[in-house]
């Protein structure tokens, strides 16, 4: 199931126009924000045949419509501590692209990564990061420092990632993708030519990921996330008094909901989809990342298995 | 101040490579973003990355002569007390805390924001010889400040000595042998080498030029392209 994903920036009136039409064609509505006059619609469809119909509608509305590849995703953008040497400029550029291209991303300072000897992560850290789909790592820029010591903090994340650095190199050890000139750096990227560099960025991250939902093919859960998410909105209704901007999360293999796990972990297991119940088709555990609840689906297979 | 500070590479094999390149950019937006070209002299920075070792030896500039109390405010004598008056607002909070230790906080009577009464303990000429604030230290602060966010963050074993506006710190993530910093004091008898333009040229990306051409969606290509 090929998926495609946009987002629709436009007048609120008429509005609900496209989102019937989207649900006609099976698709879903991620978010959508009405504020004032303007309305912002991130969306789904399944079948990348119908983009025409979507696109005549827009156009209908006169609105904008821009593809966005990594809706639906979770990235985490991870840089060696948070202290200023590492922090405001590069990293929040690059949290703010994958925004654009729609991630949702989640900014993670290690305690101790900094230094070439000292550099460490924990298990926990480790796992938080493992939570997401894909992380970003951001170091410095010495050779040296890329070559000889920084592998220790990525070796053992099993989600894929990119690297950045500063020099330009043809591979970095233990590391698939590896995007050069975004080190440490004192300023904003304002020029043209960094903002190509994001893009650089953005690209091997999609193509990570869509190595991930390949794999995925083959054995995919019985619903996607999205689905999940809609019925799951639909049945508990606290969600509602959650503060943050989006309460479910939508990632590829499952879902994160953002409400304590001691008090909701049986509220969300017994959620109805279909003929089955929430705990029947997916794993539910806390998350690493604050008391959240974290939901993986299980594949056909599993699911199956579970059955017998 | 980009001409004043120079960043060089201890190893000689390799001396212009990308770290020493970014380091000297990271120097220059440092000591802007703070304001501090007119402070310093000179700064050079040694970097040897693979024992891992940094040096920082700057000549500062400290001239400036401490401020007053009769340079911030003039006084004046009330039957209550001195009546302050605040003119220069800048040295508010340092003139309101030398007279809170003083006078103690209870005993300073704040009208408004620029009238103070403070109660006849001192003479009027005693208060004006007073010296309110030494922009030397507050300079000081800054320097050591923006020297903090050079140095990278990982190298926490460190030495620092001042004296007599020569500042060198050295810091490193192992124990610091004598024989690196031996090294490091001859590199500093040669004269200073700033890095070749051409060099940081390498740091700016080059432009690519855009293909993909942007239809605005009124005009009757966009229209056509959507059937």
């Amino acid at each position: 199931m090929s998926v495609e994903s946009f987002i629709f920036e436009g007048g609120a009136h008429k509005h609900e126009l496209l989102v019937e039409l989207i649900e006609d064609l099976g698709g879903w509505v991620i978010q959508k924000k009405i504020l004032a006059q303007e309305s912002t619609i991130t969306f789904t469809i399944p079948n990348a045949a119908d983009i025409p119909l979507i696109r005549e509608k827009v156009l209908e509305l006169r609105g904008s419509l821009k593809i966005q590849p990594l809706l639906g995703t979770e990235v985490a953008v991870v840089s060696p501590t948070i202290a200023r040497h590492h922090l405001p400029h590069v990293l929040c550029d690059i949290a703010e692209f994958m925004r654009r291209m729609g991630a949702k991303t989640n900014m993670i300072g290690l305690a101790r990564g900094v230094g070439q000897r000292t550099a460490q992560i924990s298990t926990r850290e480790k796992n938080i990061i493992e939570e997401h789909d894909a992380a970003i790592f951001v170091f410095g820029n010495f050779e040296h420092c890329l070559k000889e010591h920084k592998w220790k903090l990525y070796k053992d994340i099993t989600v894929p990632f990119v690297i950045t650095g500063g020099p330009e190199l043809d591979s970095i050890p233990y590391a698939e993708h590896y995007v050069s000139k975004i080190g440490r750096l004192p300023y904003r990227f304002r020029r043209l030519e960094e903002l190509e560099k994001l893009r650089e960025i953005g690209v091997n991250i999609a193509h990570a990921i869509e190595k991930v939902r390949e794999s995925l093919e083959r054995d995919p859960p019985i619903l996607p996330s999205f689905a999940v998410k809609e019925e799951i909105e639909r049945q508990v209704p606290e969600l509602e008094s959650v503060f943050s901007p989006t309460p479910i999360v939508p990632q590829i293999r499952g879902l994160r909901i953002k409400l304590p796990y001691s008090q909701f972990k049986e509220k969300i297991a017994y959620v109805k989809i279909g003929n089955y119940r929430l705990d029947e088709i997916a794993e539910i555990k806390q998350s690493n990342f604050r008391d959240y609840i974290c939901v993986r689906l299980l594949s056909k297979s599993q699911i199956s298995l579970k059955k017998n | 101040m980009a001409e004043k500070i120079f960043v060089e590479n201890l190893d000689q094999s390799d001396p212009f490579n990308f770290g020493i390149i970014s380091y000297k950019v990271i120097a220059d937006h440092v000591f802007t973003d703070l304001t501090l070209a007119g402070a310093v002299q000179s700064i050079r920075i040694l970097i040897d990355i693979e024992k891992p070792f940094f040096y920082l030896a700057g000549e500062l500039r400290l001239v400036a002569s401490p401020v007053r109390v009769s340079d911030i405010a003039s006084l004046s004598l009330e039957e209550e007390g001195i009546h302050v008056v605040i003119e220069d607002e800048s040295y508010a909070p340092d003139l309101l805390k030398l007279l809170w230790t003083k006078f103690g906080r209870e005993n300073i009577t704040q009208i408004d924001r620029w009238n103070l009464i403070i109660p006849n303990l001192i003479t009027a000429e005693e208060l004006e010889h007073m010296i309110a604030v030494n922009p030397r230290d507050r300079i000081m602060n800054k320097i050591l400040d923006a020297l903090n966010r050079i140095i990278p963050e990982g190298f926490r074993v460190r030495k620092r000595s001042l004296e007599k506006g020569h500042i060198t710190i050295i810091a490193s993530e192992n124990p610091i042998e004598p024989e690196w910093i031996q090294k490091a004091e001859n590199a500093l008898k040669n004269p200073p080498v700033q890095i070749p333009a051409d060099y940081l040229e390498q740091l700016k990306q080059t432009p690519k030029k855009i293909e993909k051409k942007i239809v605005p969606w009124k005009t009757h290509e966009f229209q056509e392209s959507v059937k």
